[in-house]
Parts: structure tokens; sequence; C-alpha cells
């Protein structure tokens, strides 16, 4: 028997079926989490962001566009979330544990064992001071491994705006790799 | 194209971020400019960096848990399967608002017409006055002008309706027609939106018994048709 497709549970949960809701749940809440981590750098601020997320998607599904995928709906929630949450960490005075900082921990090599803390701390060390659209741009592109299209229908730019910022926000990284990890490119 | 242009292609090395023809473009200049060549390598190593970044997927919390707390949340909150016509409109304006580009547009649109409006008002009232100024200076002896108006319903059915409202803004009786004095269409349409103004305040302040809100919208929209502005000039001094 074929798995339900999103659309199939979608339709499910219209008709009242709470479990097809659990099903959906399950099958995108790791994306969505991560998505909200990368995009936020911290672990508990992820957590109710993605939590949030999927409490909006039971409230708003009756009205959830058909012709949308469910998914790119699922992400500009997050990312919608995440950036307020941004944004309100930028108007405190002390950001606190939202805002991780310390010594640049090492991006190493995919067989190094990192938690979610190191990880967020990497990337906000990379990318914290990009500029909102660049920063998500590289996330949903780069680290969440999504296509052009899915990146500009999440974030509603355009084509050549999404390439613009992900040339700008490429740049700043490399600059940052060298200079604090000592990346160079010399083949070492 | 130049090198800088060619460093934003250098920057979209992933699959599907740039066009087949740009691929081919910076093939050939990369064989021929060894400083975006060495930029290339230096983009090359920091995007397997990131590459390396992007395999380290945060472990997601523990889903049981997750849905636990969700159901928590969702039980007796209004789900997809109860909505109300007027909340289900409300809820869906509302979550509009929930992107950034529908808040922002919202807070240009009603920035600007409320200062569409003021501008439009103080547009007016800068008009009307620098008009009186032109026709004043005419006069010997610094006259005053004075904005008169009548208004001519468009049946005596509507005239009968607005009855003691209507009377009370027809001043046709003392109007002193000024002559000699050209008007642009400008003038008269500044004049027309003051004297409309001045009409609503008189016709509301006045609360004429029988006069209903659905009657005074129709003679106002004929009196709008139908008015005819008039300028009426008062020597200094002269007794009203």
């Amino acid at each position: 028997m074929t798995e339900p497709t999103d659309q199939d549970l979608v339709v499910s949960i219209r008709r009242g079926e709470r479990n097809a809701f659990t099903s959906l749940t399950k099958r995108h809440y790791p994306f969505a989490h991560a998505l909200a981590l990368r995009i936020v750098c911290n672990e508990e601020d992820a957590r109710d962001i993605t939590q949030e997320a999927f409490v909006r998607v039971w409230r708003n599904l009756d009205r959830f566009d058909e012709n949308t995928r469910f998914t790119t709906w699922l992400y500009r929630i997050v990312t919608n979330l995440g950036l307020d949450l941004l944004r309100a960490r930028k108007r405190q005075p002390n950001p606190g544990t939202g805002n991780p900082g310390g010594e640049p921990a090492d991006p190493g090599t995919p067989e190094t064992i990192l938690n979610n803390n190191d990880i967020a701390r990497i990337i906000h060390r990379l990318s914290g001071d990009l500029p909102e659209t660049q920063r998500i741009v590289f996330v949903l592109r780069d680290l969440q491994d999504l296509s052009i299209e899915t990146v500009c229908s999440v974030t509603g730019l355009t084509g050549e705006s999404v390439r613009t910022n992900l040339h700008y926000a490429r740049r700043r990284i490399r600059e940052r790799l060298e200079k604090e990890y000592q990346i160079e490119g010399s083949g070492q | 194209m130049t090198c800088a242009q060619y460093e934003e292609l250098l920057h979209l090395y992933r699959p599907g971020e740039r066009s087949p023809e740009e691929d081919l473009a910076v093939e050939r200049h990369l064989q021929t400019c060894a400083r975006c060549a060495e930029l290339n390598r230096r983009i090359e190593r920091a995007g397997s960096t990131i590459k390396d970044l992007r395999a380290f997927t945060p472990v997601s919390p523990d889903l049981q848990d997750a849905l636990d707390a969700l159901s928590a949340r969702l039980s007796g909150a209004p789900g997809a399967e109860r909505h109300s016509f007027l909340g289900d409109w409300l809820d869906r304006l509302l979550t509009m608002f929930d992107f950034p580009s529908m808040r922002y547009a919202s807070a240009f649109v009603v920035t600007a017409m409320v200062a569409g409006y003021l501008f439009q008002q103080v547009r007016i009232l800068n008009d009307v006055a620098a008009l009186q100024d032109r026709l004043a200076a005419g006069f010997e002896g610094g006259p005053r002008l004075e904005v008169a108006y009548a208004v001519k319903p468009a049946s005596d059915a509507l005239a009968a309706e607005a009855g003691e409202a209507l009377r009370s803004i027809d001043m046709s009786d003392r109007l002193d027609l000024a002559r000699g004095i050209v008007l642009s269409r400008a003038d008269v349409e500044n004049l027309r939106l003051l004297v409309m103004r001045q009409a609503f305040s008189v016709l509301e302040d006045r609360r004429v018994p029988g006069l209903d809100r659905r009657t005074l919208d129709g003679f106002m929209k004929s009196a709008a048709e139908n008015l005819t502005v008039m300028l009426r000039i008062e020597k200094k001094g002269t007794t009203r």
C-alpha cells in the first residue's frame, strides 16, 4: 500500500481525521525544526517556532491552497516565524541566549559529531550578521538544500533576487571562513 | 562582461543556479583569467565547507514529546473543522498579516491614503486662499471675497424631500455675482469641493426630522452633479 501524499493527508484532516494531522506532523517535523534551528540558531527557540508553525497549520488548514505544495506553505510559516523572532531580538538591548557567540566552533568534517547547539553556533558565526534576506536565502538554499524555485515560492522573491542575495551571502561567508577558519583556496 | 560580473556568477556554483550560456561563459573566462580562476578555487573550497555544514542535520526533538506538546496546545483550540463564516473571514484576513510583506504593504497603503487625503485638503484650502487673494487684488480698497453657493436639485421631489435642509444652504437670494472674473476649471473644482464639504456639515448639523441617511445621500449625490458655484464680492466695510 502506497503512502498517502501530503495532499491526501490534508484532505483527510479537513474531514476531521486527527490521525492524518499526526501523520503529516511526523513527516515534516524534523525538516521544519532543522529550518527553524538554522534560522534562529537556538534550540529552544527552534522548538517553540516549530510547534507554533504546526499549530498554525492546524488552525488554517481549511484555507490552504491545494495548488500550492504543503511543504512550501509550511516552510513559509516557519521562515516568517523565524524572521519575527530575529527582529524581536534586534529590538532587545540584550539578546541573551538567542544570540550564540563565544569561540568559533570548528566546522570540522561530517564525521565529527556535533550537537544542535554546536551547529547553531557555527551557523550563527557564519551567517548571523548577514542582512535578513541574504540569511534566509542562504539557509533555505545552502543548508536546507531547497531548489531555487522553492526558495522563490517560500520567500516570495524573484529568481534574480534570490541569485543576487545568494551571491552576496556566499561571498560574505567565504570571506568569514577564510578569515576565521583559515580556509583558503590553495587546495590545502 | 567584467571580472566583477563573473564574480557573481562564480558564487552561483550549484546546479540550476546559472543558465547553460552562463556556464559556458564562465568556463571560457576561467581559461583566460588567472585572477578569477584563483577566486574560483577559493569559492569552491568555501562551498565544500558549506556542503559539510549542510551534512550536519540537526537532531530533531523526540517526535512523541513534540506531538504530545502539540496535542496539548491544540485541545480545545479552533481547528480546521470548526469555523463560522465571519470568524473564518476574519481569521483569513489576520493570517495574511503573518507575512511581513503584507504588513509592510498594509502600512504603506494606509499611510499613503492618509497622506493623500491630508495633502488634498491642504491643497484645496491653499488654492482657494490663493484664488481669494487673486480676486481681491483686482479691487480697489481691499475688497473681501466670500464664497457662497447655490444648489440646484435634480428634481422638485428631491428638493421637497430635502426640505428645510435644502433651504438652509440655498443662499441664492443673497448672491451678487462677480463680473469679469475668469475662473479656471481647477478653481471651480476646488470651490465645488469646499462648498460640498460645507453643505454636508450644514445638513448633518441640522438633523432635519424625517431626513434619513438614505435621502440625504441621494440628495447630496444629486447636489454634487448639479452644484453651481458662485462668488460674492463684498466690498470691505459693507454691511451685510
